[in-house]
């Protein structure tokens, strides 16, 4: 088992910048009373913040992980999580493939 | 509501499909980061502390010998900033948490079990044993899949040849269409993503972020103010997660 103290530093220090922000929210933000606009953005945040994280992940990358999600949608309105990850990757797979 | 032990089972149960699709991505993670040079003791305390997927993927890409200390504490802030936004509205359903026990969930605080949570409080009411049944069960997959990953991951191959690494993109899209409600969930949907897509291709760094979320939340701000006869049964009716 090794560990090196610059590396601890670095993740202690990575740790609580990101819990900073974790309890920011929660803790603080969660107080902050609010208006009728203010609660439709907060009721919207689940989805911006989401869809933020994985567009480029699924728009930018190239035409097998764009068809991919797409995939994804039509069977995620359908199918369980596990079946859409399944075909999700595996049209990946097959499109990288075929794509070359 | 159930007994405490329900409720942790429930959340475990809820999330199971979502570990599965952990497990490959901790995995991978494991394996990138051993090939930095970090020990196996190394990436399992930065899984279990940090815990933060996406920017342990950052990190790690960014990382060099020494690690840059203030870039990664920037980019930890930068990649983060997501959770105020998320905390802020998770807080407000964590009315049965002791003020403890708030502090405690942040610690195992990720998207997906956020979403999960969100979608658990807007079905009735978000117990804490039923966070933490989410919450526990995905820190166990995460440290023990980079782990694994460290001591075995160069045997495995590259993992993103097989697709995997599309995995938690799929797990992000079940749980978008689950709170698909009506026409505006799509408005918010498009302008994130575009944004976000476009700020990722333009901006170095991971601001694309922050950026779509701001999109997707100004446009419900904005379609809110201009629909204000909205029927009521329209606004609240959240879709099913098909789990």
């Amino acid at each position: 088992m090794t560990m090196d103290p610059y590396n601890l530093t670095l993740i202690l220090l990575v740790t609580l910048a990101t819990f900073a922000m974790r309890a920011v929210g929660a803790v603080v933000m969660a107080r902050v009373e609010l208006g009728p606009v203010s609660a439709a953005a907060f009721e919207a945040m689940p989805v911006a913040v989401l869809t933020a994280v994985i567009a480029p992940a699924v728009l930018t990358q190239g035409v097998p992980e764009a068809i991919a999600g797409g995939m994804a949608v039509l069977v995620g309105f359908r199918a369980p999580t596990a079946v859409v990850i399944v075909v999700a990757i595996a049209t990946v797979a097959a499109m990288r493939h075929l794509l070359g | 509501m159930g007994t405490r032990t329900q409720e942790f089972s429930a959340g475990a149960v809820a999330i199971l499909p979502v570990l599965v699709a952990t497990a490959p991505i901790a995995l991978l993670f494991g394996t990138l980061a051993a090939a930095k040079g970090l020990s196996a003791f190394e990436i399992w305390l930065m899984s279990a502390t940090v815990y933060a997927g996406a920017l342990q993927f950052v990190a790690i890409d960014q990382w060099a010998d020494p690690a840059p200390i203030g870039l990664l504490v920037f980019t930890a802030l930068v990649v983060n900033v997501r959770h105020i936004l998320m905390g802020a509205s998770i807080g407000r359903a964590m009315t049965d948490f002791s003020g403890p026990a708030r502090y405690a969930s942040m610690f195992v605080l990720t998207d997906e079990g956020w979403a999960f949570a969100e979608r658990r409080a807007r079905e009735g009411s978000l117990t804490p044993a039923y966070y933490f049944g989410i919450g526990v069960s995905m820190c166990l997959v995460w440290t023990s899949g980079s782990l694994l990953g460290a001591v075995i991951g160069r045997g495995l191959g590259d993992p993103s040849a097989y697709g995997f690494n599309f995995a938690f993109s799929a797990v992000f899209i079940c749980i978008l269409v689950g709170f698909w409600s009506n026409w505006r969930t799509g408005a918010v949907l498009a302008s994130s993503g575009a944004v976000s897509a476009m700020v990722y291709l333009l901006v170095p760094g991971a601001w694309y972020i922050i950026a779509g979320a701001f999109a997707g939340v100004g446009t419900a701000a904005a379609l809110h103010v201009q629909g204000d006869d909205q029927k009521p049964d329209e606004h609240k009716t959240d879709g099913i997660m098909p789990s």
